[in-house]
């Protein structure tokens, strides 16, 4: 098992190497001086030659980079141009609001589409399974941008129930969560559907129903947890596009997020801020797969017991080794 | 020499009344289930009207897309405007028509592009497998990596402005799906009998892949196109909303959204119908793809 773990984390280093690789040669295909972004016009060629040297611009790419993965991996993510503060913390006070808006959208999304999904299964053929279907279909098909508009359209122009734009409490965050939510709802609830699908014509499921269970029962106790696994594998593949979501979804709201500041970073040619915010997203979207591959070992009793006969390597050779001495000594 | 005999009646009744029995092709059997499917025939009905649209765009539209008449601004929908004007007076209905064909054919490029590309990478990787397969698909993990609106736009952002720039931009952040699925097919038929018969045969690698293993596995990179389409035709309606990619007055649905999305408050319809040709697009090549899903690859049912 701890091999198993050890050898996802570790796989993260090329991975995250290979996001800066091309975070770094967006910014060295990309024509213009970012001198010239950070100086005024009337700046001297000294005071330009200086800016260069103390950025590294003189020194071939390959040192560039180098320079460039050091300075990441210490935490620094540049200067941007226009507010000249470091890019990370920019970063990091916005962070929080693009998660609260992702993981908030992961919940409508799991809350709406997991019980439509399952009354779409349970009811196959029936009207509400077509509604539901039609439903989910419709708001896959629709870009997250002109859901938002639709939504503020709705909620805050003609019923003035909601805050269209920017952040102003804690009912600003509605509208962008549901807008990421709705549109991923389709995956959810088909997802559900045919995972429940083929759950409930199993011989359990009969039996329950022989013992005199209730229908709610079945589908609830029974049906839906061992339904819950492709469900599981679907929502950790939504937050990915749900941190991309955010970006256009952040720009539509207004929400300063880390959405929001790459948007405005890429209006304003503010490169080390594009490229900050583009590395934070992607160690997140990384990050979070990596856990739910890992929480997917947990939860599948027949993956975890293939992972933990399989041979032991060093590290939990180490581990057992360590584990063992330790329970001597006690 | 044995005589031939002309059929006598009984022999025609016989013939008659026991029919040949039918060949089955699956060719045959996946038209079949596709025309029974009601969802794909509406999908591919509504594909072929935007098809027409979009060829005779020139002749159905009332205006020319970029025509301004600043008397007729921000007019509703009405009989000489149906889909009403913009605040330069544009036409949106002829805007809207213009619109698909520029969005389908760009969509279109793009598809194309991450299909030789991508596609092309990931039956490479599936056919060799090893080392060759290691690599690609690692390659493919950095990109995917990249939540795919993101790549997209920072790729524009840094190609600039224009057709090419957003064609390889859209090109690059769908090349990980399309290879990861066209590696998938051809593992599929990697192992079949027919292709270690070819091979024992002597069949070159190049004839291998492209005479015997792709046309086996045509039915699923149709379904993967065809997907892939919808979501192209997202992408780029999201990339011209934040203004990266398409150049006002190109009259792609998104861009004619994105320049709409400062008035939308008080002119609504203004957005609601390039809206609404984006969302029935979409739609459509869902229903389509589902459709030929399951005409397809029944087993994946």
């Amino acid at each position: 098992m701890l091999k198993f773990i050890a050898k996802r984390v570790l796989f993260l280093i090329p991975i995250m190497l290979g996001v800066m690789v091309i975070v770094f040669a967006i910014r060295a295909i990309t024509p213009g001086n970012p001198v010239d972004s950070l100086l005024s016009e009337d700046a001297t060629e000294e005071q330009r030659a200086e800016l260069t040297a103390e950025l590294g611009l003189d020194q071939p790419l390959p040192v560039q980079f180098v320079r460039y993965v050091g300075d990441a991996i210490t935490g620094d993510l540049g200067t941007s141009y226009t507010t000249k503060q470091p890019v990370l913390q920019e970063l990091l006070t916005r962070l929080p609001i693009s998660l609260i808006v992702c993981f908030g959208a992961v919940a409508i999304g799991v809350l709406l589409g997991v019980p439509l999904g399952t009354l779409s299964a349970v009811k196959q053929y029936s009207w509400t399974d077509s509604v539901v279907r039609i439903l989910s279909m419709v708001f896959a098909a629709t870009p997250q941008f002109c859901l938002g508009l639709v939504l503020i359209m709705v909620f805050s122009v003609q019923l003035h129930w909601l805050p269209s734009v920017g952040l102003s409490g804690p009912a600003s965050f509605i509208l962008p969560m549901a807008t990421i939510g709705l549109s991923s709802l389709a995956q959810y609830t088909r997802i559900t559907r045919s995972s429940m699908l083929e759950v409930i014509r199993q011989d359990y499921i009969r039996t329950a129903r022989a013992k005199g269970q209730t229908e709610f029962a079945i589908t609830t106790r029974h049906a839906l947890r061992n339904a819950f696994i492709p469900i599981m594998s679907q929502i950790g593949n939504q937050v990915g596009h749900q941190l991309g979501g955010a970006l256009i979804v952040e720009n539509v709201f207004g929400m300063p997020g880390v959405g929001k500041y790459i948007g405005d970073a890429i209006t304003a040619r503010n490169f080390p801020a594009i490229q900050g915010g583009v590395l934070m997203l992607a160690l997140i979207f990384t990050i979070v797969n990596l856990l739910v591959d890992l929480s997917f070992a947990f939860i599948n009793p027949r993956l975890k017991s293939s992972i933990m006969n399989s041979k032991a390597g060093p590290i939990e050779k180490w581990w057992k080794a360590r584990r063992k001495k330790t329970a001597d000594v006690a | 020499m044995a005589k031939i005999k002309t059929p006598t009646p009984a022999m025609v009744r016989y013939a008659k009344k026991h029919k040949r029995p039918k060949t089955y092709s699956p060719t045959r059997d996946a038209v079949k289930r596709f025309v029974r499917n009601r969802n794909a025939i509406v999908g591919f009905i509504i594909i072929m009207l935007l098809l027409v649209i979009a060829i005779l765009a020139g002749v159905i539209a009332p205006y020319e897309y970029q025509a301004q008449d600043y008397a007729a601004a921000f007019q509703g929908p009405s009989g000489a405007h149906l889909f009403g004007t913009d605040n330069y007076g544009r036409d949106l209905f002829s805007r809207c028509l213009y619109g698909a064909r520029y969005t389908l054919l760009l969509a279109l490029g793009c598809v194309i592009l991450a299909f030789l590309t991508g596609g092309a990478l990931g039956i490479i990787a599936g056919y060799f497998g090893g080392t060759v397969d290691t690599v690609i698909m690692r390659c493919m993990d950095v990109l995917q990596a990249i939540p795919q609106v993101l790549l997209a736009i920072c790729i524009t952002s840094a190609l600039g402005n224009g057709v090419p720039q957003m064609l390889t931009a859209i090109m690059f952040s769908s090349m990980p799906i399309m290879s990861k699925n066209c590696r998938a097919a051809i593992l599929n038929v990697r192992n079949a009998d027919y292709v270690e018969a070819s091979r024992a045969i002597g069949v070159s690698e190049g004839r291998m892949i492209l005479k015997h293993m792709i046309p086996n596995t045509v039915g699923m990179m149709v379904i993967y196109v065809v997907g892939l389409m919808g979501a192209s035709i997202n992408i780029m309606a999201s990339l011209s909303y934040l203004g990266v990619g398409l150049v006002p007055p190109t009259p792609e649905w998104g861009l004619i959204l994105s320049e709409a999305k400062g008035y939308f408050t008080s002119f609504p319809h203004m957005v609601l119908f390039p809206a609404l040709m984006i969302l029935i697009t979409i739609l459509a090549f869902n229903m389509l793809g589902d459709g030929l899903r399951d005409a397809l690859d029944p087993r994946l049912k």
